[in-house]
């Protein structure tokens, strides 16, 4: 019961009170640039999630060993990105071979894996020295919070489009300005 | 070909101003929003972009073009992070608190999306020269817009200027958070575009990022539950009734704005939708329950006028009995005769006598109460 409740808390704290792309600023361009073509957005989360959290987990698992706990930063880093191309490589393969997956699906996939907000859950994990259950609440949480953050981007873009801005603003200066009230809400929520 | 003889200048200009990755495509924003809080940072930002974009983009060029997309994606993150090592060592041993502030950041330039888009878009496609180009302009353009957002963010969040203070009476404290970075940024955007509108017409920088999809559905379902605009008119319309003290022109529903007509026409569509087979079935139970309660109702009565009945039928026998008496009086007289001629005339008229009346009441019903 205890372990649910520890990756729930996680998952929550990832997704609501410290939303990773609007307090930390992890993976904002693909959350823009995919509230501005949400027609993937639910394969995009579900394979950010899936990155996030198989990656977060194997490199959780991976600091149990005594010699990787020691390495600094670069020596994380270093590990962290193997794990994820990897997980990469092994969900390709299962999804070109067993699932006969679009190429649309393939071309997105790489955006998916290789972006500022999977490769920071492990980072995150390893600052913070969180347990294997936290470690897969922290990755869903990841996932979760880029699907939220580009649905809130999208709702703000189709209301942006349509009302009577200046001129100068439309277009990325209204996008970035909506995200700057939204990043300042969750900062709020923080209590930063 | 006009593409391929891009110069140094035109690429700068480009990628600096006209089509700056970061302000007008929104792409490699986390390192600036999250890490460019000071010009210290700002520097080591530039550095490690402006060389990374470089090496890898000259990389690809030369080794990745034969390669299949899905792995030359892979490879630019590894590259990344290898060109990191030993950029992350020399800033440590250089400005060793600096690189401690922003350590978690570092590595994470490895994954800068504008590298991946630089790539694919100009590397694996044109020749070394035009790649070349290419990434010089872009880190131009990074490099541009991570000093202006570093320098701002560090004189107003912290008050100083490359550590040292600048005393300044007012401190915003929150521009060192990312929101301070997306705030800086949309009028850094905003300043470039009029920028742009004024010394070059016929460019236009919003097509970069192209806004034409973003109600393309399959996120609509969800968003039409937060979309749908509350109608404050709506109960007033369906009742037919409005408040109105004279003072307001009465608002007739064929006179109402568009908007609001469509509004409530969809939230009718959508409830009728919504009436499941179970809420169907609940409705026409709510019709049967009056008349299983009038049922209820009429049983109830039967009971309570039961006892009565009975009173009724032993009192009539007590007055037939009565007649009886006073029939076998008068024969006794001779003057009664035509009295109780007049009598049994009143009982088969009115069929008193033979006929029995508990029968009567249990034929007449609901009604024999009222005959």
């Amino acid at each position: 019961m205890s372990v649910l409740a520890e990756m729930l808390l996680a998952a929550v704290y990832a997704m609501l009170l410290q939303n990773l792309i609007f307090t930390g600023g992890y993976g904002t361009s693909e959350a823009i640039r995919m509230s501005a073509k949400p027609k993937q957005l639910y394969a995009m989360s579900f394979f950010i999630m899936l990155f996030s959290t198989s990656a977060s987990v194997i490199c959780v698992l991976f600091e149990q060993i005594g010699a990787v706990r020691k390495m600094g930063i670069i020596g994380h880093a270093v590990l962290f990105i193997t794990v994820l191309s990897a997980v990469y490589l092994i969900t390709l393969t299962v999804l070109v071979y067993s699932l006969k997956a679009k190429k649309r699906t393939i071309r997105r996939l790489g955006i998916a894996a290789f972006n500022t907000l999977v490769l920071a859950v492990p980072f995150i994990n390893y600052r913070a020295g969180f347990s294997i259950p936290e470690a897969v609440g922290s990755g869903i949480g990841a996932g979760l919070a880029f699907a939220l953050a580009t649905f809130l981007i999208n709702l703000g873009l189709q209301r942006l489009q349509k009302s009577d801005l200046p001129e100068m603003f439309k277009g990325t200066p209204a996008i970035f300005i909506y995200v700057a009230i939204l990043s300042l809400g969750f900062a709020g929520i923080m209590g930063k | 070909m006009a593409e391929k003889s891009l110069s140094i200048r035109e690429g700068v200009r480009n990628s600096a101003l006209i089509k700056n990755p970061v302000l007008f495509e929104a792409i490699g924003i986390a390192p600036v929003v999250a890490m460019a809080v000071s010009v210290k940072t700002a520097i080591m930002l530039s550095v490690i972009s402006t060389i990374e974009f470089v090496l890898i983009e000259s990389f690809t060029c030369f080794f990745l073009k034969q390669l299949k997309r899905w792995f030359r994606v892979l490879v630019y993150a590894v590259l990344g992070v290898l060109i990191n090592i030993p950029l992350f060592l020399f800033f440590n041993k250089f400005a060793p608190n600096e690189t401690a502030n922003v350590s978690i950041f570092l590595p994470l330039i490895a994954v800068n999306s504008m590298i991946a888009l630089h790539c694919e878009r100009i590397a694996v496609k044109n020749d070394y020269r035009h790649t070349l180009v290419d990434a010089v302009s872009a880190s131009v353009g990074y490099v541009f817009i991570i000093f202006i957002v570093g320098t701002v963010r560090e004189v107003l969040g912290s008050g100083t200027f490359y550590g040292n203070s600048l005393n300044l009476p007012v401190q915003l404290s929150g521009m060192v958070l990312p929101f301070g970075g997306f705030l800086l940024l949309g009028f850094i955007a905003a300043f470039a575009k009029k920028i742009i509108k004024k010394k070059y017409p016929e460019e236009n920088p919003e097509l970069a990022f192209n806004l034409s999809e973003i109600a393309d559905k399959g996120i609509e379902n969800i968003a039409s539950f937060v979309l749908d605009e509350h109608n404050p008119f709506e109960d007033m319309f369906s009742s037919g009734e409005l408040e109105n003290n004279g003072n307001e022109p009465f608002v007739q529903p064929e006179e109402a704005p568009e908007e609001y007509r469509r509004a409530k026409k969809d939230k009718k569509e959508k409830v009728k939708k919504e009436k499941s087979p179970r809420i169907r079935k609940q409705r026409m139970s709510k019709e049967e329950e009056p008349l299983r309660e009038q049922a209820e109702i009429s049983a109830e009565k039967e009971e309570k006028r039961a006892p009565a009945r009975e009173s009724y039928v032993s009192e009539f026998d007590d007055i037939l009995t009565e007649l009886e008496n006073v029939k076998k009086e008068t024969k006794e007289t001779s003057d009664g005769a035509e009295v109780i001629d007049e009598i049994d005339a009143l009982s088969e008229k009115y069929s008193i006598g033979d006929s029995e009346p508990e029968a009567d009441f249990d034929q007449s019903g609901e009604d024999g109460e009222e005959k």
